[in-house]
């Protein structure tokens, strides 16, 4: 299945999935207080300061051919599709006001800066805070208008306009805009009525504003930036599509108001084109061939097939992603098996259970790094955890003290008089996946779970949508309909992208059935965390949130039933001759910096 | 041979109307429904789903969905005046008479849901070109290797060169096409790298922008280097066509070499043969052209492959062709576009067998239909 980004700038994505209960007023930790956190230094936090240099440009000109293995949607990336691979094909073609570099900082993309409140771009104000927008001075769209505040302040109109269908963006953040100041300037000030973490992920892309206004919102993601009339669209960025073949290729050519008013200097290729082929396989031997320059989205699971291929080895560059392998236990089910008591204990048990050493060995060969932490160990808010070791002795005195008794046939029965018998799900199409479900189960069975592994179609039944899928459908995440999934989640620069996967009222069962969290973790103290990093700009604050929130997730009392298995690697295939592609493992994708690319 | 014609296009009108609600039964059948595209897009809200099922009419009852799908009903309307169009004339007629603009009957098959903007008739229009090439070239060679290997099959049956013949057929036969089409890949382009991967065309022919199979530039490079651009589409087509036809000889020739050791048993071959008639000019002539009926029939069975291409080929070696836009739309839940193939190729169907059926009368003087 597709690779998936999340809704703000990059918060957290699914990549793929996984599966049994009902709905979730359990709690693990309910009643857990925060830790105390281990008070990060109060120092100087710099968000936007990278080690990325470029080299110089040698040498311009002829065809640069960019491959995948996946189709992208559509030229609204983050507005109408949440696939990354809209942003490897057109995240270049409609700039941000910032992304994120290879390093994991914030770098300035039609703005000249990246405002925090350390550099006082962002002032608060009571509740609220005034954030200053300095954009590049004569930078222009590509069909000659300039980009101003104007833009800004449209698009927040734009994006809470009721008519918006299908916008993926949804109201978060733009709903505490009151106003934007600036007019037809380029220095604006965005007024908040509340003081909003995620503010860098907003105006991602930013949208040009005389573009939206040549028809209804309703009719946008269908009228504007059409597949079939590309050359219509108005864009920001380096490249800007002329033709999408369908099936085949997406074609570009330079946008000269990019290379005259914002980069100025020359484009480093006449033309490029994104290809994808059907298959990793396919577009690697493709690369081979050498009928790409660049070939993107492989990871771990393709190392060793890069390697039987033939591919040279400096054409491969591998790095640790931001992307995780992990399981997603279903609190809500355990509950309603084993009772508030039984479901805490048990939970407890398994983070002991788990030995992630020997998943890493025998499932990606002992190349990935493993993990207890849901955040990339670059991003400035990581803390160093102690991860849980594995200790079978120790799992089965908790379970034994929580009043779970071992049957004839070795498995645990609950104080309820229930069989400790779990539904383990994930994508059918992912073998590693289901491998790994299947050691687990072996792993499990020292501590008398017994865990049965189903492989599912990932869409729609993993991760079919609350009225797309049937209630009962055998482990649709939606509706609860299993005990623990395999998937991965993509970690992105904003902690806030985590808000909608552990906050209580985001469990899917509630509400309008749009929430993320799975897991039906609800709760309180890390719902108030959670409010207070909503509602926190300074950097330094931020932190030492997040500090007490992975101390909540990697605290085995506190039974938090998520369990991170390993980093992904990120791995990119790319000509020698190519310079200044930089793998860059964050949502921003590989084709974040090709404004920089030549070939020489 | 005309009333003939026109009984059978009467016939086919119902066939075609509960192909057209088995389609459509389908899709409402498929898990998921038309919205499940959306199901993971985390901040996509009740509201905002609601309004698209609005939008695309997936609020209303299911005849009316089938019915304005169809283009028997005024997306307009209400109450019984959904069968008339805003002219006054009954909704199926065509526009040029008042009648309606949309759904099936009009030739509006929707817009893709996947490909934002785009009408599918646009979507289909564009992958077909490339289907009927590939398809086109595979048939041709296949049904020329089928009859040969079946003629040369029956007239030395039994023989040692049968039974390589036969042997080759079963292999190739037993091959699966997915499979088939990676080993090719990893021996020719992987391996050797004599033929790319994948793809109809090389990007890098062409230095300028939008060089792609049908577009503007492809035909201006084509008009002033022709030899080049044939090379590089046979290059992309060598093992598509020979994974096509690895697996599709093998049931034909068979199909020929029956039909042909019967058509040998026949007392008028043995006839030419005593009379002195050479043995090429008995087995091509006499022989071949009565074996070749059945065949004929078959032939008309294989049309609609024309049209929607070879799944699994197209995709093992991303041809961007029919096929692959059928899997590719099942798995973006591109309903429009799979309604739209689906319904193209039962017309395809439908016209092949009636093809095939006055093609037997044509070569067949002994059959009439009058």
């Amino acid at each position: 299945m597709r690779k998936r980004l999340t809704v703000l700038l990059a918060i957290a994505a699914i990549v793929t999935s996984a599966c049994t209960s009902s709905s979730a007023t359990g709690t693990p930790g309910a009643t857990t207080k925060p830790s105390v956190a281990p008070s990060p230094t109060a120092v100087a936090i710099d968000i936007s300061t990278t080690n990325y240099k470029p080299e110089a440009v040698t040498k311009t000109g002829g065809k640069l051919v960019m491959a995948e293995w996946q189709e992208p949607v559509t030229v609204w990336w983050n507005e109408y599709d949440n696939s990354a691979t809209d942003v490897e094909a057109f995240g270049f073609s409609l700039w941000s006001l910032w992304s994120a570099t290879a390093d994991y900082k914030y770098y300035p993309q039609l703005a000249t800066t990246v405002p925090t409140v350390l550099n006082g771009g962002v002032v608060l104000k009571g509740d609220g805070m005034d954030e200053t927008i300095t954009m590049r001075p004569g930078a222009m769209w590509s069909d000659g208008q300039p980009i101003t505040c104007d833009d800004l302040a449209y698009q927040v109109t734009w994006q809470m306009d009721a008519g918006q269908v299908g916008n993926i963006q949804g109201h978060l953040g733009w709903e505490d805009i009151t106003s934007v100041d600036g007019g037809s300037g380029t220095t604006c000030v965005v007024h908040f009525a509340k003081q909003y973490e995620g503010y860098l992920g907003l105006w991602s892309p930013l949208l040009p504003k005389h573009y939206l206004q040549t028809v209804s919102v309703a009719d946008a993601g269908t009228k504007l930036y059409a597949a079939n009339n590309l050359k219509a669209g108005v864009y920001s960025g380096p490249y800007m599509p002329t033709s999408w073949a369908a099936g085949a290729e997406i074609d570009y050519v330079p946008n000269p108001q990019f290379w005259s008013t914002i980069k100025k200097s020359t484009a480093g290729f006449d033309s490029v084109v994104f290809k994808y082929y059907d298959s990793s396989a396919t577009e690697m031997a493709g690369f081979k061939n050498a009928e790409t320059d660049v070939a993107m989205n492989y990871n771990q699971n393709d190392l060793a097939a890069m390697t039987t291929t033939g591919i040279n080895q400096a054409s491969i560059d591998s790095i640790d992603g931001t992307t995780y392998e992990q399981h997603s236990w279903n609190y809500a089910s355990l509950k309603t098996k084993f009772g508030d008591a039984g479901a805490k204990a048990l939970m407890t048990a398994l983070h002991y259970a788990y030995d992630k050493g020997a998943i890493n060995q025998r499932i990606v060969g002992g190349i990935a790094v493993t993990t207890c932490n849901f955040n990339s160990p670059l991003v400035w808010y990581y803390k160093e955890l102690t991860c849980p070791t594995t200790d079978v002795a120790k799992a089965n005195q908790i379970l034994d003290a929580a009043g779970f008794t071992t049957g004839a046939d070795g498995v645990r029965v609950a104080p309820n008089g229930k069989a400790v018998e779990l539904l383990g799900c994930t994508s059918k199409s992912r073998t590693y996946r289901v491998n790994t479900l299947t050691l687990l189960a072996s792993q499990l069975q020292q501590i008398g779970v017994k865990l049965d592994v189903k492989p599912v179609p990932t869409v729609p039944d993993l991760f079919g949508g609350w009225t797309e899928q049937g209630a009962d459908v055998p482990c649709n995440t939606t509706h609860g309909n299993f005990d623990v999934a395999e998937f991965a989640w993509v970690a992105g620069l904003d902690p806030l992208g985590i808000y909608l996967l552990y906050y209580s009222t985001y469990d899917p069962s509630q509400g309008d059935h749009s929430g993320v969290n799975y897991i039906r973790v609800n709760n309180p103290a890390l719902d108030q965390l959670l409010d207070q990093l909503k509602r926190t700009v300074d950097l330094n604050k931020v932190r030492t949130i997040m500090f007490q929130i992975q101390d909540i997730y990697v605290n085995p009392d506190n039974a938090f039933p998520e369990i991170p298995l390993y980093y992904w690697k990120t791995v990119v295939l790319k000509n020698t001759a190519m310079h200044n592609v930089v793998n860059n493992a964050t949502s921003a994708t590989n084709s974040w910096n090709i404004e920089d690319w030549f070939k020489a | 041979m005309t009333r003939y014609i026109v009984r059978r296009l009467v016939g086919a009108i119902p066939t075609l109307f509960i192909i057209s609600i088995l389609i459509y039964g389908f899709v409402l059948l498929a898990p998921g429904g038309p919205t499940a595209a959306f199901a993971m897009n985390a901040k996509m809200t009740a509201e905002s789903r609601a309004l698209i099922v609005h939008r695309w009419g997936l609020d209303q009852p299911i005849p009316v969905q089938y019915c304005r799908w169809l283009g028997v009903c005024n997306p307009d309307g209400q109450g019984l005046g959904i069968l008339v169009s805003n002219s006054g004339v009954p909704y199926f007629l065509p526009a040029a008479v008042g009648g309606g603009n949309n759904g099936v009957l009009h030739l509006d098959l929707g817009i893709s849901s996947s490909k934002n903007g785009v009408p599918v008739t646009e979507v289909i229009g564009e992958h077909f070109p490339r289907t009927l090439m590939l398809a086109g070239v595979a048939l041709v060679v296949w049904l020329t290797l089928a009859l040969l290997l079946g003629v040369i099959s029956a007239v030395k049956r039994y023989t040692k060169i049968d039974g390589a013949i036969t042997v080759f057929n079963y292999v190739a036969y037993s091959f699966p096409t997915f499979w088939l089409g990676l080993l090719l890949i990893i021996i020719f382009s992987s391996a050797l790298g004599w033929l790319p991967a994948g793809g109809m065309w090389d990007v890098k022919l062409d230095p300028a922008p939008g060089f792609y199979f049908g577009s503007s530039e492809y035909w201006s490079f084509f008009s002033q280097h022709p030899l080049a651009v044939l090379a590089d589409l046979a290059s992309h087509l060598i093992l598509p066509v020979a994974t096509l036809v690895a697996v599709s000889v093998a049931g034909d020739s068979r199909f020929v070499r029956a039909s042909m050791i019967d058509a040998l048993r026949q007392d008028f071959v043995r006839t030419a043969g005593a009379k002195g008639v050479t043995e090429r000019r008995v087995i091509f002539k006499h022989a071949l052209r009565n074996a070749l009926l059945p065949v004929v029939t078959n032939i008309g069975l294989e049309l609609p492959f024309l049209f929607t291409g070879a799944i699994a080929t197209e995709t093992v070696f991303s041809w961007p062709g029919m096929g692959k836009l059928f899997i590719d739309s099942v798995g973006k839940f591109d309903y429009p576009v799979v309604m739209g193939i689906s319904v193209i190729t039962a017309l395809l169907v439908v016209g092949g067998n009636l093809l095939a059926d006055i093609v037997y009368a044509i070569v067949d003087p002994r059959i009439s239909y009058g």
